[in-house]
């Protein structure tokens, strides 16, 4: 560990996940990886994005490449999402003038 | 409490192998998980449903068990131990939330989200390493999710508010202007990490009541204020209410029913922005008189036959 980081090879150990893996997932995108003093590090602030990466690739058999579909989907879900709350709550003030 | 099913649930006959438990699990778990589901209480419902069926179907010594007692599970002769320990432990289990506010985790499971069926087959002691959600090596903690409700006049001001967690206080301060359904994340008050990992994040989402006198929409708020008729014609001053206190307004003469004025800087304050407020829309609901004397009736003909001619 280092400050708010989580050393690589301690990061595979923990979670038991082939270094492929998280390779694939940094190589689209889909975590960041700091190389620092000659060292690689994942932020704390991506592990629950990275758990949640293995929860769908070990559990539900889901490839890296559908992880990167899901995460663009559940996105845009999120903003339609958050757009319905807003028309709703507008709807809701107009029908109470 | 109902004998539940684990088979129909996972859509695979008795005689299913590992394999086609596990095939059967991850095909709904794509369908039905949290993760993939954001909001989606009944698809939450229906996990925790699919995961406890395969916490039992997955493991062949609880699957055994199950397959033995099945609709006779009041009879399992473990029932009254498993009852007894399942208690004892909910009752150390107890999350206590101040008044106003509900949490819950979304994407991990604890031993509570398993039925009462689940917990009086098998006790209390559900099995991480069979396979099922959340079964995976967690480092950081679980993230909280939290509802708050406001009323619109405590959210118009920066406040502390104090939660309380697991038993423990969290003092936190909410920003004034703060928006229905509004989700802030306070990082490091949810679920302690495991082996040293860091704590999981709290995510408060707001719910603003209603008030009875202003309605807000973004940093705008609008509110109606009667005019008598008199001043409607006339012209005149009226005093309305405003959040901070009550202000005078001039009433033009001849003003419409219905007329909205607007009040600068009186609305409601914006997120973030210290100084800087919405406006105030007040909308003039003219009074007619009702129960007219003699008098006024004649005086109001005398009016109508002036504007007649």
């Amino acid at each position: 560990m280092n400050g708010n980081r989580l050393r690589y090879s301690e990061c595979l150990k923990i979670y038991e996940v082939e270094e492929s893996f998280i390779a694939s997932l940094h190589a689209v995108g889909l975590i960041r990886v700091i190389d620092l003093e000659e060292d690689r590090f994942i932020e704390y602030d991506d592990l629950s994005d990275l758990e949640q990466f293995i929860r769908w690739y070990y559990e539900m058999d889901i490839n890296v490449e559908g992880i990167d579909a899901l995460r663009h989907m559940l996105k845009r879900v999120q903003t339609l999402q958050s757009e319905i709350a807003q028309l709703r709550h507008e709807l809701q003030f107009y029908k109470s003038l | 409490m109902p004998y539940i099913d684990y088979y129909k649930i996972l859509g695979v006959g008795r005689n299913a192998s590992a394999e086609d438990i596990k095939k059967a699990y991850r095909r709904l778990a794509r369908k039905l998980h949290p993760d993939l589901n954001p909001n989606d209480k009944e698809a939450h419902k229906k996990f925790q449903e699919l995961n406890e069926a395969n916490e039992v179907l997955s493991d062949p010594e609880k699957r055994a068990k199950y397959d033995k007692y099945g609709e006779n599970w009041k009879h399992g002769e473990e029932y009254e131990k498993a009852q007894q320990q399942y208690q004892q432990q909910r009752g150390r289990q107890q999350w206590s939330s101040g008044e106003g506010q509900t949490f819950y985790t979304e994407g991990d499971f604890s031993d509570d989200d398993f039925s009462d069926f689940f917990h009086s087959m098998f006790g209390s002691g559900f099995n991480r390493k069979s396979g099922s959600a959340g079964s995976r090596n967690r480092f950081k903690g679980a993230d909280y999710q939290a509802e708050l409700r406001l009323t619109l006049r405590q959210a118009m001001q920066t406040q502390q508010q104090t939660l309380t967690i697991n038993g423990k206080n969290v003092r936190i301060t909410i920003p004034a202007g703060v928006s229905d359904g509004q989700k802030i994340k306070l990082a490091g008050y949810g679920q302690p990490g495991v082996n040293g990992g860091p704590n999981g994040d709290l995510y408060i989402t707001f719910t603003i009541g209603d008030d009875p006198v202003f309605k807000r929409l973004n940093d705008d708020l609008y509110t109606e204020v009667p005019v008598d008729l008199y001043t409607a014609v006339l012209g005149g001053g009226i005093m309305v209410e405003t959040l901070t206190g009550q202000v005078k307004m001039t009433i033009k003469p001849g003003t419409q029913p219905n007329t909205k004025l607007r009040l600068k800087g009186k609305g409601f304050p914006v997120y973030k922005k210290e100084g800087h407020y919405g406006d105030l829309y007040v909308t003039l609901k003219v009074q007619v008189p009702q129960h007219l004397s003699d008098k006024e009736k004649e005086l109001f003909t005398q009016l109508s036959k002036l504007r007649s001619q």
